[in-house]
């Protein structure tokens, strides 16, 4: 795991100057191997995939961000 | 200023759905991002009475809403052979170091991974806006959430929410 951190860490300094684009695709291509290494631990992912907040009405509803919320 | 802000943002979430459609589209599973229009409200529909939701929410006032109040907003709409089969919804932390995904709803019935998919788009996202983490917040059972702890996330209690560095 420490691997894997050093390595992100690694990668995201030599990104800092790149341009947004560059950035992006290695994001997302880091991201898409992330996952993809994890498939074969999961087997299927639950059918009622979902997460946010409700009313005792069943409304969508979100906290306003704290000042201090890192 | 919300309007300047709209536009730089929007920018930032066609480019994150661009580089994450380039992704999918390479996996060969048939699967790509849009943002949230009027066609994913309507597809909506389809699902939108579904006994085997999780949640009864309502996607296309919520995301309405957020158009008008949130311009750093992170949107995606999943689509399989052309039906719905997924959404969400975030933006990002006060400081903007982290990017929040406050909802996420996966379509009734859909055999798609859509942590998977919507991952690559949010951790695009993220990049671009210059976060370093990601929030899921406020899974919505216990199932829910140990799935996205094996795949790799930390759960934080106090904040009911799962937390990954990108």
């Amino acid at each position: 795991m420490n691997n894997i951190k050093d390595i992100r860490d690694k990668q995201n300094e030599n990104l800092r100057n790149k341009p947004n684009k560059e950035k992006a695709l290695a994001a997302a291509r880091r991201a898409a191997e992330e996952m993809r290494a994890t498939k074969h631990i999961i087997v299927k992912e639950p059918n009622q995939l979902a997460s946010g907040k409700s009313d005792e009405n069943g409304n969508m509803i979100w906290e306003e961000i704290e000042h201090d919320e890192k | 200023m919300k309007e300047k802000l709209e536009k730089q943002y929007d920018i930032y979430r066609i480019e994150a759905l661009r580089t994450a459609n380039e992704i999918l589209s390479s996996q060969r599973n048939g699967v790509s991002l849009t943002q949230a229009d009027n066609r994913a409200y309507s597809a909506f529909q389809k699902w939108e009475n579904n006994p085997h939701r999780a949640k009864t929410w309502d996607w296309p006032n919520t995301y309405m809403s957020w158009k008008l109040q949130y311009p750093k907003r992170f949107e995606a709409a999943a689509w399989k052979g052309g039906k719905l089969v997924g959404l969400s919804l975030g933006r990002p932390t006060y400081a903007g170091t982290g990017l929040r995904l406050n909802f996420i709803e996966k379509a009734p019935q859909s055999e798609i991974s859509l942590l998977d998919i919507t991952y690559i788009a949010l951790s695009a996202y993220a990049a671009l806006i210059g976060a370093d983490h990601i929030n899921i917040m406020h899974p919505v059972n216990a199932f829910v959430r140990d799935y996205y702890v094996r795949k790799g996330f930390s759960y934080n209690a106090k904040s009911d929410c799962c937390t990954r560095r990108v």
